[in-house]
């Protein structure tokens, strides 16, 4: 998805993305990361994982 | 202020890290509560990073920010020769969190003078100089905890001598990992062509953190925690991002039931409310600093206002049920990602604990 210590189109897409939608995390290389705040509710869980859930159809093209 | 003039003035004045100035594109935040945050302008992010995985338990704690205020109004600041109540208490309560019998502190700034400081430590007790560490691995920007670093940040600093970099058991998504017992086979090897008995330490992160959340196969940490007693070298555990409930745990290291030499917190100590790191060691390791002095100091070691803010966040965590909570919101999380993985074609592994 994208090199070591390097990015891809799709990787920066995947990133403009979430902010976009209003989630903020680390996209790093090939990778991305969820660490909420462990006080977190299911509810908002979810929240979070809908958006990654869609965002992920960006990179998903990218395989196809 | 609003976003806009917000952003363009910390461009002109400010430096942002590890990045080229023009190409960085920061989000203005004007305020937080919880899992989310806001924009001037009120457009509002759920933060699935805790800002820098440390606002463990989320943001706008009222009862953390009390302390905070009350510490400030009674006592903001005392220099590093000074006792303090909070310094007292912090000191007494984390001995009861730590493993094993790591019971003594030395508190620092953040993660990265915590990592500088073990490995001084590292060196003063054992007479040794030489410092292995992973090169999937992250330690600080600072000199010595740069230098241990492995990943691309450390490349554009100059190297220092005595520091060894070895392979951990990941070795990319296409290579994937090595068993524990492979991975142990090197690592011995390695420890005894530069020589054993010229190692003082070994730093690894317990969950290798912005290099991927490697979770290393059981048996990795308690090989390491053998090696190390073999060869009389000091296994400093990075529990820095891992830490204070991350991984359900208090410390991540306790997955394994490994007691290391020294482990080293910062980020999740105080949910960032105030900065405040710490490396903690085993009682024997202490007792070397009975009669030699110890190497290390700064001006807001053991700040009274971080100590405080310190003691408010692990109380947070303790009357809510952080740690727990994190066990079992992380079994759904883990639940939700394999979902993700099978559904999505994208997505090559999922990693959490």
């Amino acid at each position: 998805m994208a090199p070591f210590n390097g990015t891809s189109p799709e990787m920066t897409e995947l990133g403009k993305f979430f902010r976009q939608e209003g989630l903020y995390t680390f996209v790093r290389w090939n990778y991305f990361f969820t660490n909420p705040p462990l006080s977190i509710t299911e509810a908002e869980l979810r929240e979070g994982f809908a958006i990654i859930d869609r965002a992920l159809m960006i990179t998903d093209k990218a395989v196809q | 202020m609003t976003a806009e003039e917000m952003v363009a003035l910390c461009k002109k004045h400010t430096i942002f890290e590890w990045s080229a100035q023009d190409a960085v594109d920061p989000i203005p935040v004007a305020r937080a509560q919880g899992v989310y945050f806001w924009t001037p302008e009120g457009k509002r992010y759920i933060d699935f990073n805790s800002q820098l995985m440390c606002v463990n338990i989320g943001h706008g704690d009222a009862r953390v920010v009390k302390a905070i205020q009350d510490q400030a109004a009674t006592l903001a600041y005392a220099n590093p020769f000074m006792a303090t109540e909070p310094r007292a208490r912090l000191g007494a309560k984390l001995a009861t969190l730590t493993p094993g019998d790591i019971e003594v502190f030395f508190f620092t700034n953040g993660g990265a003078e915590a990592n500088e400081n073990a490995i001084k430590i590292a060196r003063a007790v054992t007479g040794r100089q030489k410092i292995l560490a992973r090169y999937r691995s992250y330690h600080g920007g600072t000199a010595a905890a740069i230098a241990a670093t492995g990943d691309p940040r450390r490349w554009s600093q100059p190297p220092m001598p005595g520091i060894i970099h070895v392979l951990d058991p990941y070795h990319g998504i296409e290579r994937g990992w090595d068993d524990a017992a492979a991975a142990l086979a090197c690592l011995e090897e390695v420890i005894v062509l530069e020589g054993a008995h010229t190692i003082a330490g070994f730093i690894l992160e317990s969950v290798t953190g912005t290099n991927g959340i490697l979770v290393p196969p059981d048996g990795y940490m308690q090989g390491v925690r053998a090696l190390c007693d073999k060869y009389g070298i000091l296994m400093i555990v990075d529990e820095v991002m891992a830490g204070f409930g991350r991984t359900g745990k208090w410390f991540a290291i306790e997955h394994w039931n490994v007691v290391p030499d020294l482990i080293t917190m910062a980020k999740g100590l105080t949910s960032a409310y105030v900065q405040l790191g710490a490396v903690g060691v085993r009682r024997p390791i202490a007792n070397h600093f009975g009669k030699s002095p110890f190497p290390g100091g700064l001006t807001y070691n053991s700040h009274p206002l971080a100590c405080a803010a310190a003691l408010a966040a692990i109380d947070v965590m303790e009357q809510d049920g952080l740690v727990e909570r994190a066990r079992t919101g992380g079994e759904l999380m883990a639940r939700m990602l394999a979902e993700l993985a099978d559904r999505h074609p994208s997505v090559g592994a999922v990693r959490s604990i």
